[in-house]
Formats: structure tokens, C-alpha cells, sequence
């Protein structure tokens, strides 16, 4: 199973642009219909753009805006991104197992592997500090101890966290990759 | 043919509403480029945006008041959907297999919730989300582990496919049922250190 990402920011941006246009326009037009003065007069909107024409310089930079941001919404669209998932090995129906008993799709979530990861990496002894980055085919833990060899550690460190690796069942193991750096300055 | 359910929520509906408006903003653009080059003879290019009378008939307020309360509750609905994170429940319903008509409908949360308590009794599972997004005759089951910092995850997978499906499936007298798993992982449970 591979899940993208759900656009949300992009979306929650939109649809309060546009729950804020709306009820603008709505705001000022029942305003106008009660006689009282409006938020932003239709009087004026039609006024100032009854007096710019198609060339006119804001009328086309405005056209120019449209252009790059209705661009960066398609692409958001369109383009699936980066996966948050990473899909886990599954079994598939066999002469055994003829209706498929186990789990058809499954995957974890790449926010929640760095973070098991991580705690995994804080567990090692020498460890002070940890970060854990993990892409669909690489996984990267940057490690800070207070030692001044960082050679024991950083083999304690890949230890623990491929052996954590190989457990979480997933269809494609990432690569690991360790860097450990010490807190201690040399001399 | 029926419109798969939505597995991600609302990533379909965004990127179909992103989409359409990023085209409309390309279209608008498209529009006045054309006409400001004289490419587009709809308009002449040195004629105003817009000609109104003035002053503005009142039911121009009333158009803009319609269009004002269409377009602030369209934005609130696509608001609104931002909160549904998993996919939708279904409800179990068979129709009788005796000589009387009729259906036994059981709420897809009956179902999930005797999955759940399964499940939430293995000890490498912290918590579990179950939900029967798919009812009769081809049922499907989405399920989030919340699986324990140190907890094994293969155990808790084995324990979902060979304890819980197969109760469920005996339960509902199914000989299949199609399984989404999302892995996840929150509280940590212990912090001893390791050579």
C-alpha cells in the first residue's frame, strides 16, 4: 500500500479563500439591499473595473498571478508527491491460504517509522541525541554522543536499528545509512 | 459501476478540487492574455473589463448575494471534509436465506468493535481503529494498529491476520475479506538503553 499526501494545506488554504470571498461579497451585497453601507461598494467594484481595460497594466499582471497560481494548484493536483506510506510485505492468496486470509494491503506510516526508529536509536548506550530521516528507499539516523571513538557506537547504533528494520515486515527494506558524531572536542 | 470508496479521505476530493481550480485560474488567464493580444476577438483589447449602467440595477446585489452564499458554502463543505481522515463505515446487511423475505442489517461498528476489543488484547498493540468500509458480498476492513514504541510488529500483524480476520470472517459467514493495514507507532514503553 502506498499513500500519498492528501493536499491538505493547499486545500485548507483554498477553501478559506474562497468561505472569505464568498461571504465578502455576500456580506456587502445583502448590506447594499438594506440600504446600509456596504463592505466594498458594488458601486466601486464596477466603477474601477469600468475603467481599466484588457490591456491595462493591473488587469494583466493580475492575469499573470492567476496564471502561476492556478499552475501551482494543478500541480498540487496532479502530481502525486512524496508517499507517506511505505508498504508492508503481504501474503499473497496461495493453495494454503485460497481466500487470501491475511492482509490484502498494508503499510506504515513514514512519519511513525522515524519516530520507532528514533526512540530504537536513543536506546543505545553512548547516544545522546538522534534524528531519523526516512525516505522511501533510504532510511538516515544522524547520532551525537558524548564519547570521543565513535566507531563502537555507531556499530552498537547500526545494530540495533537494522535489526529494528527487519522486523517491521516491510515489502522492501530500506537502505541504512549511520552517521555518528562526537560531542568531544579532539585534543 | 459504483464509485470505489475512498481509501484516503480527502485526498480524492482535493486533488479533483485543486485541480479544477488551478484550471479555471489558467482559463482566466488564458482569457485576458487572448483578449489584451487581440488573439481572442471577443472584445476589443482597449474596450473596459466590464460596461455597467449606473447606477448598478439592484438585482446585480442580488446576484452577487446568491453567488456570495453558493461559493462561502461551497468553501465550508471543502472545510468541513478536511476532518474526515479514514475512510467512510458501511453497514453489514444479508438478505434471509429462508423461505420468509428479508434482510438482517448489523451497523459496521458491531462488527469493528468486537475486531478492536480482539485485537487490543495482543500485547504489542496499544490501541487499533477498525472499520468496515465495504458491506455485503465483497466486504473489506480498514485497520490502524497503534502498535507499543517496542512492540513487534510482525506478532501484531500475525495476530490481526491469523485471531481477528478469520473471527470476523466466521462471524459474518464470509469466505474473504479484503484488509487495508496502516502501522503506526505512539507511546514509548520503557527507556532502557542497549549495548
Amino acid at each position: 500500500m502506498t499513500r500519498h499526501s492528501r493536499r491538505t494545506l493547499p486545500a485548507l488554504l483554498t477553501a478559506l479563500v474562497l468561505v472569505a470571498v464568498g461571504a465578502l461579497a455576500a456580506t456587502s451585497a445583502v448590506q447594499t439591499l438594506l440600504g446600509r453601507t456596504p463592505l466594498v461598494a458594488l458601486d466601486t467594484v464596477t466603477g474601477v473595473l469600468g475603467l481599466l481595460t484588457w490591456q491595462a497594466p493591473a488587469v494583466l499582471v493580475a492575469a499573470g498571478v492567476a496564471a502561476v497560481l492556478g499552475l501551482v494548484l494543478l500541480v498540487a493536483g496532479v502530481v502525486p508527491g512524496r508517499t507517506h506510506v511505505l508498504p508492508l510485505a503481504t501474503r499473497p492468496a496461495g493453495p494454503a491460504d485460497p481466500h487470501g486470509a491475511g492482509v490484502v494491503t498494508g503499510g506504515w506510516h513514514r512519519h511513525d517509522l522515524a519516530t520507532r526508529l528514533r526512540r530504537r536509536a536513543l536506546a543505545v548506550e553512548g547516544v545522546e541525541r538522534a534524528s531519523v530521516r526516512v525516505r522511501r528507499s533510504r532510511v538516515r539516523v544522524a547520532a551525537r554522543t558524548h564519547r570521543a571513538g565513535t566507531a563502537p557506537v555507531r556499530e552498537a547504533l547500526t545494530a540495533a536499528v537494522a535489526g529494528d528494520l527487519d522486523a517491521l515486515g516491510l515489502a522492501r527494506r530500506p537502505r541504512l545509512r549511520v552517521g555518528v558524531s562526537s560531542t568531544r572536542k579532539e585534543g | 459501476m459504483a464509485r470505489r470508496p475512498a481509501t484516503n479521505p480527502p485526498a480524492r476530493l482535493n486533488r479533483w478540487l485543486l485541480a479544477l481550480a488551478g484550471l479555471v485560474l489558467i482559463a482566466a488567464a488564458l482569457l485576458v492574455a487572448g483578449i489584451a493580444t487581440g488573439r481572442l476577438p471577443l472584445v476589443a483589447a482597449d474596450r473596459p473589463v466590464l460596461t455597467a449602467p449606473s447606477p448598478v440595477p439592484s438585482w446585480w446585489a442580488w446576484v452577487a448575494a446568491v453567488a456570495g452564499v453558493v461559493v462561502a458554502l461551497a468553501g465550508l463543505r471543502w472545510l468541513v471534509a478536511q476532518a474526515r481522515r479514514r475512510p467512510a463505515a458501511s453497514t453489514w446487511s444479508v438478505p434471509a436465506a429462508g423461505p420468509a423475505p428479508g434482510t438482517t442489517t448489523v451497523p459496521g461498528g458491531v462488527a469493528a468493535d468486537a475486531v478492536r476489543a480482539d485485537l487490543t488484547a495482543h500485547p504489542a498493540i496499544g490501541d487499533a481503529a477498525v472499520r468496515l468500509v465495504r458491506g455485503a458480498p465483497d466486504p473489506a476492513l480498514d485497520v490502524e494498529l497503534e502498535l507499543d514504541a517496542t512492540g513487534d510488529p510482525r506478532a501484531a500483524v500475525a495476530h490481526l491476520e491469523e485471531h481477528a480476520l478469520p473471527r470476523l470472517r466466521t462471524a459474518l459467514a464470509v469466505p474473504a475479506l479484503s484488509t487495508r493495514l496502516l502501522l503506526r507507532t505512539g507511546r514509548a514503553r520503557g527507556t532502557e538503553r542497549v549495548a
